[in-house]
């Protein structure tokens, strides 16, 4: 190995503030323990540590205060720092991104100097997609619920009132279930395409388009897809990622992949109460079916993201396994399980912390929980329908696609009955599919028949998958009593930016009465069609 | 003041003093003697006045009238003298023409009469200054009575102011007395030897006048003349040039004969022509010149007795002839008055214009121009202009001075110039003139401005037209869907529905075949198109034939995959396009991020401005035309929108760095023309089983691109194959003919000696002709037999002996006439008969053994020939299922191509690759004729890869080298064989394909 030289830092240490030169001096007790450590090395070993400097020892304190979120607490460290010491600068650069002020990051990270290493160079590949992603677009932000909103497209304002809810009820959810408040505000960007998702979190698009990433936690923000291009639970999703946000800053950043996923998964749904899909199926059966269709991956072992995995299924069972792990792990150890988890680990040292949290929590290991959750699952029912096992492959699928296109350039034309027989074939073949059901229904209360289609969207149990539209027209078919009191809304968590979703079936001009929901219509119907 | 050591007082006294005694009594006084006698004459008032010092005023003009009598004359001859002089000098001076020199002599004059001026009023002021005469006159010549006199003077003036002095009685008696005194003959004595000096050196200044005037009295006249000269010009002409004769000579390039001109009369000449003014010069060493008030010509010797000035015309001129003296010009009175008649501009007459043309309507502008000058047009360009772009093209060189061309210029929407154009273009027809004097002028006809279309209008608007058609397709279905056949009625349906059904083909051809500003028809959508209606077609024969409920459920599942397959098309199409359109709309952000650049950095403000303006109109009207252009179209065309408003909020924050930060990101999103999102359903909230998506109905694009990929990889190995035929014919032909060579030497001399005597050239119809066509050939005959190309020599001999045996038949039915050709025409005829036998019998033997010799490289070639008749069947096996279908002509030519392969194959094993190379030529017109006209889409034309998903590439693909795969060369040569050559029925196509396309 190459020895390394040391770097002497360029800032003296009068001009260092008392507070920079305390911290400083903790850091320095943890070099001279490297260097006691040195000391006692082999010879040869003693060249090869490195001595850091107090600027190193500076940047890497606040880089902490950073992956904890503690913004404020990272400013205090780095203000008046000279930027002249790489390590300062970067992480100068770094609480920019964090800030969202991809601007400001730019022009740290323009100095030559600092491209030399691939992390650096990295770091300014993001913070210059980001600068161009962002550059003109509208923030929003809602100080008493502590959220910061950047729209990449300012047609999505609609969607804000919603995006503030749900952010503000998951971070009261990640309170109570992980002991960790995130801090204000929670910074999300919804951004118009994975083109831009990429650009602004660094993860390679093609990874993107493989699995299907419509949103990242990084950089001390949500990067999240706008759902106008195509809808998808984007409440949930939101969720999702504030979880790995508040885990996180609760680990220092320390927690392993199998334990971000699992308690995202976890608590996903966790800021809301029970909808008719959730867990359907279960995490634990789509993992057991997973893993015995070997799809599934030891937890310790599913690289660097599940969004880097090589194929959507594979992704999917890596969701189940781990959701049902940390699912498993929390009923096995029972309450406060997660936040004391969680503590442990930002706590461990190591280089596994994950594995010593859960030692130091339940008494056992990784792989001891790993052998009891296998047992655990090998007791659940694995019967769940072929066409909602991991990559499922419909055979007539190709069939039922011709039949639900050629219902759709009939319905368009205008020819409802004509469609209706299309996508009643169709539905023959699949008539658990949410949204083929869904083109019957469409055609036949088009076509005059209203009594016809409702049996198809009735009853939620019926069906797989999800569809905004399902749920729009639900609440049209079906109204309460007899039907779901929140068809609309959850199909806006679905859809909503689908013009029939959006404005609850109701035909243009006229629009729900509630204002946000009104207003949600409207810019349904905006989108050009 | 020279003069003052004379008498200073008398002199300053001047003439005027001289003139006021004069026109007194005193006057006389010289006359009538001594002062005793002139003071005897006055008058007694005169006697007792006094003057203001107290010396009597008598006393006073005696003195004076003494000093002045003598003196006055002298001095007036001095001054009128010196005048004189001054003039003179002032007068040569000014000559030199020169501001400096004229000035000077002004000067001298001004300075002369100032002076005289001056002393004519000092002389008068100072006449009554007593002290000054006494001391003048009679301290000049009597100092110390002078002296005493002033010193009375002085008492006189004391006793007067003050009593206590003395007696004024007394003092004035004394001054009386000492003025008694005064020697007034000595006084006049004194003044006239001063005069007898004054006088000399008058006459000495003015003989030194006169003498100058003598020597060149008209130098004065100029030198007044320049003098007094305002604005350079002398106000008095003068003559200089007498004799004159003029010419005048147009410029060379007006090809006219050198004119004589009447002298100062008004005359009209072209311009640039050249005037000549000869004469002969009235006052020598004058710089005489020709000027018409700006350009001067200098007269310079003519070698004879006169001088001559060529005088270049540019504008109307007023010609006069000048004398130079410095700055300053003394013109001659006499005026040539010229009109110069300029060239004019060529004059351009485009049809048609001025208008505006939209290209969207008219998508060939036929540009017929005529264009004609006064003297003569070099060249006539199209002009093309938008923004800063700009292009010219020659249209026509005429030839020499030609005064009219008249041609036309079709412009087409693909033009490309058009290229990335959205701004409108200024098209105008300019000519150049032959103007060598000021330089070629252009004359420019109005302009038509070609409005283009909008950045993805003309794909929109097809792909409008094509969505239509599928609507009439899906209109069909939907009536087919709604049939309930009745046995009985089911003929009436099947002629009802064959109706429709051709009404509804007819229509979706029609919008096939339609083109929009330049852009045509897609290759792939009609061969798919094409395909479908096919088997449509077919489904619909059956019904007729068989009206029933299973052939009408066929008809009815065949229309419903005609129209999966048409929308599959239609929409592939559609995201094609976007793509295109999106590349080329990335270019234009990039050029709004480099305008919002400069302006955020303050440079060029004002065309930077209007580039970011121009870059954003470009953008915004582009991304609404992708809108139109299906799904991936509406997702981009939606984020071109909002990046404008993006741009737009930093413009109106004045925000220029993040407006460039926006274009840049819309112009990197353009490059990456894929969809917002892919990868399906999102498996960050959560995943599922596999979705229906309707989208992904149908893969009809993707297997019509597979069919297009297996024709030309069949295509391309076919011909590499015929090659390979080729090639080791030639190889074995080659070897035998070596053998020959020496024998057929000595063959080619027999022919030459044969032919020599027959005529080179002959009028038409003739023996002659036709025995020089004779000679001709035979003689090329030799030739390839001199490089043993047997199959030549053959050809060209069976040509020369036909000419011949014609030369002969002529020669014999006018025998008359004839002198002898006919005869020697049958001669040579019977000797190259023998020769064309032995090429023929050699060429045999060649054929033979070259054909023993490539027989195993011909039986490797037949079953390779084979395998290639598989794949063609494979192809049309695969062809007339759904997707993949192929029209019927096409399926034709497959099968074409592979009853000729399976021929060449028989051919080739056998060992006859002349016969197996006549049926490879056959298959490889058949299957590039299958392959249709190919267009070049969006993509494509900007030299971009094709779009990952417009074609399923699978498995390996031969790549042939450099100089196996002559395809289009081959194609080129089979092409020209067949247009030069009488028309093979099985080339007619080809012919006629290749021809349209050299029209195109």
């Amino acid at each position: 190995m190459k020895s390394r030289k040391t770097k002497k830092t360029s800032v003296p240490l009068c001009v260092l503030r008392v507070s920079v030169v305390k911290k400083a001096a903790q850091a320095l007790g943890a070099t001279a323990l490297i260097a006691a450590a040195a000391a006692a090395s082999p010879p040869d070993a003693k060249a090869e540590i490195h001595v850091p400097s107090v600027a190193e020892i500076t940047a890497a304190i606040a880089r902490g205060a950073i992956l904890e979120l503690d913004l404020a607490k990272a400013h205090s460290i780095l203000d008046g720092q000279d930027n002249s010491a790489p390590s300062i600068a970067i992480e100068k650069a770094r609480l920019a991104i964090y800030e969202g002020d991809c601007d400001r990051a730019v022009e740290v990270l323009s100095r030559s100097d600092l491209a030399m290493s691939d992390e650096n160079k990295h770091l300014g590949e993001i913070a210059r997609g980001c600068a161009r992603a962002t550059a003109g677009t509208v923030i929003v932000q809602d100080e008493a619920k502590g959220v910061w909103i950047r729209l990449q497209d300012d047609e999505d304002r609609a969607l804000v009132p919603y995006l503030v809810d749900v952010a503000a009820r998951a971070r009261e959810a990640l309170a109570r279930d992980l002991g960790v408040t995130l801090p204000s505000p929670v910074r999300i960007d919804l951004v118009r395409d994975q083109f831009t998702l990429c650009a602004m979190t660094g993860l390679p698009e093609e990874a993107a388009k493989t699995t299907g990433t419509v949103a990242i936690a990084k950089w001390g923000r949500v990067t999240m897809l706008s759902p106008r291009t195509d809808g998808y639970g984007w409440m949930d999703t939101l969720a999702h990622e504030m979880s790995h946000l508040a885990l996180t800053a609760g680990t220092r950043d320390k927690a392993p992949l199998w334990l971000q996923e699992g308690i995202a998964k976890h608590e996903e749904a966790r800021w809301r109460d029970a909808w008719p899909h959730d867990n359907k199926p279960s995490n634990d059966s789509f993992a057991a079916v997973g893993l015995a269709m070997n799809l599934g991956r030891p937890l310790d072992k599913l690289g660097p993201s599940i969004a880097m995995l090589p194929s959507a299924e594979e992704a999917s069972v890596a969701y189940s396994e781990v959701a049902s792990f940390v699912t498993f792990f929390a009923k096995e150890v029972g309450e406060g399980a997660l936040p004391r988890l969680v503590e442990r680990v930002k706590a461990a040292d190591g280089d596994d912390p994950a594995n010593k949290a859960l030692q130091d929590v339940s008494g056992m290991d990784l792989s001891a929980w790993d052998a009891r959750w296998k047992q655990h699952l090998a007791t659940v029912p694995t019967d769940i329908p072929e066409e909602l096992k991991p990559g499922a492959h419909v055979p007539q699928m190709k069939q039922v696609m011709k039949l639900a296109r050629l219902g759709q350039l009939l319905h368009d034309r205008g020819h409802h009955r004509s469609a209706a027989i299309e996508h009643a074939a169709a539905q023959a073949i699949v008539p658990w599919d949410a949204s083929v059901r869904c083109y019957l229904a469409a055609s036949l209360v088009a076509s005059g028949q209203p009594e016809s289609a409702r049996p198809l969207v009735a009853k939620p149990e019926d069906v797989h998958g999800r569809s905004g539209r399902y749920w729009s027209l639900h609440g049209l078919l079906v109204p309460p009593p007899e039907g779901d009191a929140r068809a609309f809304f959850l199909g806006l968590a679905l859809d909503p930016l689908s013009p029939e979703v959006a404005c609850e079936e109701k035909v243009s001009p006229e629009t729900p009465a509630d204002p946000l929901k009104k207003a949600l219509c409207e810019a349904a119907r905006r989108v050009p069609r | 003041m020279s003069l003052c050591a004379g008498g200073l007082v008398l002199d300053e006294a001047g003439p005027t003093r001289t003139e006021g005694y004069a026109s007194r009594p005193m006057a006389a006084a010289p006359t009538d003697g001594p002062t005793q006698a002139g003071s005897a004459a006055l008058p007694p008032s005169h006697s007792t006045a006094s003057t203001s010092a107290g010396v009597p005023a008598e006393w006073l003009a005696r003195l004076r009238a003494a000093w002045e009598g003598e003196l006055s004359p002298s001095f007036r001859r001095v001054v009128l003298a010196l005048l004189t002089l001054a003039f003179v000098g002032s007068a040569l001076l000014a000559r030199l023409g020169t501001p400096r020199a004229r000035f000077g002599a002004a000067a001298i004059l001004a300075v002369i009469i100032a002076g005289a001026i001056a002393r004519s009023v000092l002389g008068y002021v100072r006449r009554g200054d007593t002290r000054r005469i006494i001391a003048g006159t009679v301290g000049r010549t009597d100092p110390a009575l002078g002296a005493a006199t002033l010193r009375a003077l002085t008492l006189v003036d004391r006793t007067a102011q003050d009593e206590t002095a003395g007696s004024p009685a007394l003092a004035a008696l004394h001054l009386r007395r000492l003025l008694d005194r005064a020697p007034l003959e000595r006084i006049k004595a004194r003044a006239a030897r001063l005069a007898i000096g004054w006088s000399a050196g008058s006459i000495v200044v003015a003989t030194a006048a006169l003498g100058v005037v003598v020597a060149d009295p008209f130098r004065i006249i100029e030198g007044v003349d320049v003098l007094a000269a305002r604005g350079g010009e002398a106000p008095l002409p003068l003559l200089w040039l007498e004799d004159v004769s003029m010419t005048g000579t147009p410029p060379a390039y007006l090809h006219e004969p050198e004119e004589m001109l009447a002298p100062f009369a008004p005359v009209a000449l072209p311009r640039g022509s050249k005037i000549v003014v000869r004469g002969t010069t009235v006052h020598a060493g004058r710089r005489l010149m020709l000027t018409d008030g700006r350009n001067e010509v200098d007269f310079v010797n003519d070698g004879a007795d006169g001088v001559v000035a060529h005088f270049p015309l540019t504008d109307d001129a007023r010609l006069r002839v000048v004398a130079a003296f410095g700055d300053v010009r003394v013109p001659q009175a006499d005026i040539e008055l010229v009109t110069s008649i300029a060239d004019e501009r060529p004059r351009v007459k485009l049809e048609g214009a001025p208008r505006t043309v939209r290209i969207l309507d008219e998508p060939t502008i036929q540009l017929t121009y005529e264009a004609s000058d006064d003297h003569g047009l070099r060249e006539v360009v199209l002009a093309l202009r938008t923004g800063t772009r700009e292009e010219s093209r020659i249209l026509s060189k005429p030839g020499t001075d030609a005064l009219h061309d008249k041609g036309s210029y079709q412009l087409s929407a693909n033009d490309p110039f058009f290229t990335k154009t959205y701004a409108p273009v200024e098209a105008r027809v300019e000519a150049r003139d032959n103007d060598e004097v000021s330089g070629p002028k252009w004359g420019k006809s109005e302009a038509i401005i070609v409005v283009l279309p909008q950045a993805g209008e003309p794909e929109a608007l097809r792909y409008a037209e094509l969505i239509k058609a599928r609507d009439l397709l899906t209109d069909l279905l939907d009536r087919r869907l709604g049939v309930k056949l009745d046995p009985k009625a089911a003929k009436d349906v099947a002629t009802v529905e064959a109706a429709k059904q051709k009404a509804v083909r007819d229509a979706t051809m029609e919008a096939l075949g339609k083109t929009f500003a330049g852009l045509t028809p897609n290759s792939r959508m009609t061969a798919l198109a094409k395909g479908q209606w096919s088997r449509l077609d077919k489904a619909m024969d059956a019904f007729k034939k068989a009206p029933s409920q299973a052939t009408w459920d066929k008809l009815v599942h065949g229309t419903e995959d005609a129209l999966l397959a048409f929308d599959g098309g239609v929409r592939a199409l559609g995201t094609r396009d976007t793509r295109a359109v999106a590349k080329r709309l990335a270019d234009v952000a990039d050029e709004a991020a480099l305008a919002a650049g400069a302006l955020a950095l303050g440079m060029d403000i004002a065309s930077s401005k209007v580039r970011l303006d121009a870059s954003i109109g470009v953008l915004d009207a582009g991304g609404k035309q992708m809108l139109k252009l299906g799904d991936l179209g509406l997702d981009l065309g939606e984020i071109v929108a909002n990046d404008l408003r993006r741009i737009d909020r930093s413009r109106a924050a004045n925000d220029m760095k993040h407006a460039e930060l926006a274009a840049q990101d819309l112009a990197a999103r353009l490059r990456k023309p894929d969809p917002s999102f892919s990868g399906g359903g999102g498996v960050e909230g959560g995943g599922g089983g596999e979705s229906v998506n309707p989208g992904e109905a149908s893969d009809a694009d993707a297997e019509q691109a597979q069919n297009e990929q297996d024709l030309e990889e069949l295509a391309r190995d076919h011909a590499t194959e015929m090659n390979e035929v080729s090639e080791a014919m030639d190889r074995a032909e080659s070897e035998e003919r070596e053998e020959l060579r020496e024998a057929a030497r000595e063959h080619a001399k027999s022919i030459r000696e044969a032919v020599k005597d027959l005529p080179k050239q002959g009028r038409p119809q003739t023996p002659e002709a036709e025995a020089a066509t004779g000679r001709q050939e035979a003689e090329g005959m030799a030739g390839a037999l001199d490089g043993a190309n047997m199959k030549d020599a053959v050809e060209r001999g069976r040509e020369a002996l036909k000419s011949l045996k014609e030369a002969k038949r002529i020669g014999g039915e006018t025998e008359l006439f004839d002198e002898g050709t006919g005869q020697r025409a049958g001669q040579a005829a019977e000797a190259l008969e023998k020769e064309l036998k032995w090429a023929e019998e050699a060429l045999d033997k060649l054929r033979k053994a070259a054909k023993e010799r490539a027989k195993n490289d011909l039986s490797r070639s037949g079953k390779s020939e084979e395998k290639l008749a598989e794949r063609a069947k494979s192809l049309q096996q695969k062809a007339q299922k759904g997707g993949r279908s192929l029209d019927e002509d096409t399926l034709e030519r497959l099968r074409e191509a592979e009853r000729a392969m399976r021929d060449a194959q028989k051919s080739l094993q056998e060992g006859d690759g002349e016969k197996g190379k006549k049926h490879q030529d056959t298959a490889q017109r058949a299957l590039e004729m299958a392959q249709g006209n190919k267009d070049q889409e969006g993509e494509k034309q900007k030299g971009d890869k094709e779009a990952p998903d417009s074609r399923s590439i699978g498995g390996k693909a031969d790549i042939p080298g450099k100089d196996k795969y002559k395809g289009p060369e081959a194609f080129r040569k089979r092409v020209m064989d067949g247009l030069s050559g009488p028309v093979d029925p099985a080339l007619k196509e080809a012919v006629k394909r290749y021809a349209e396309g050299l029209l195109k």
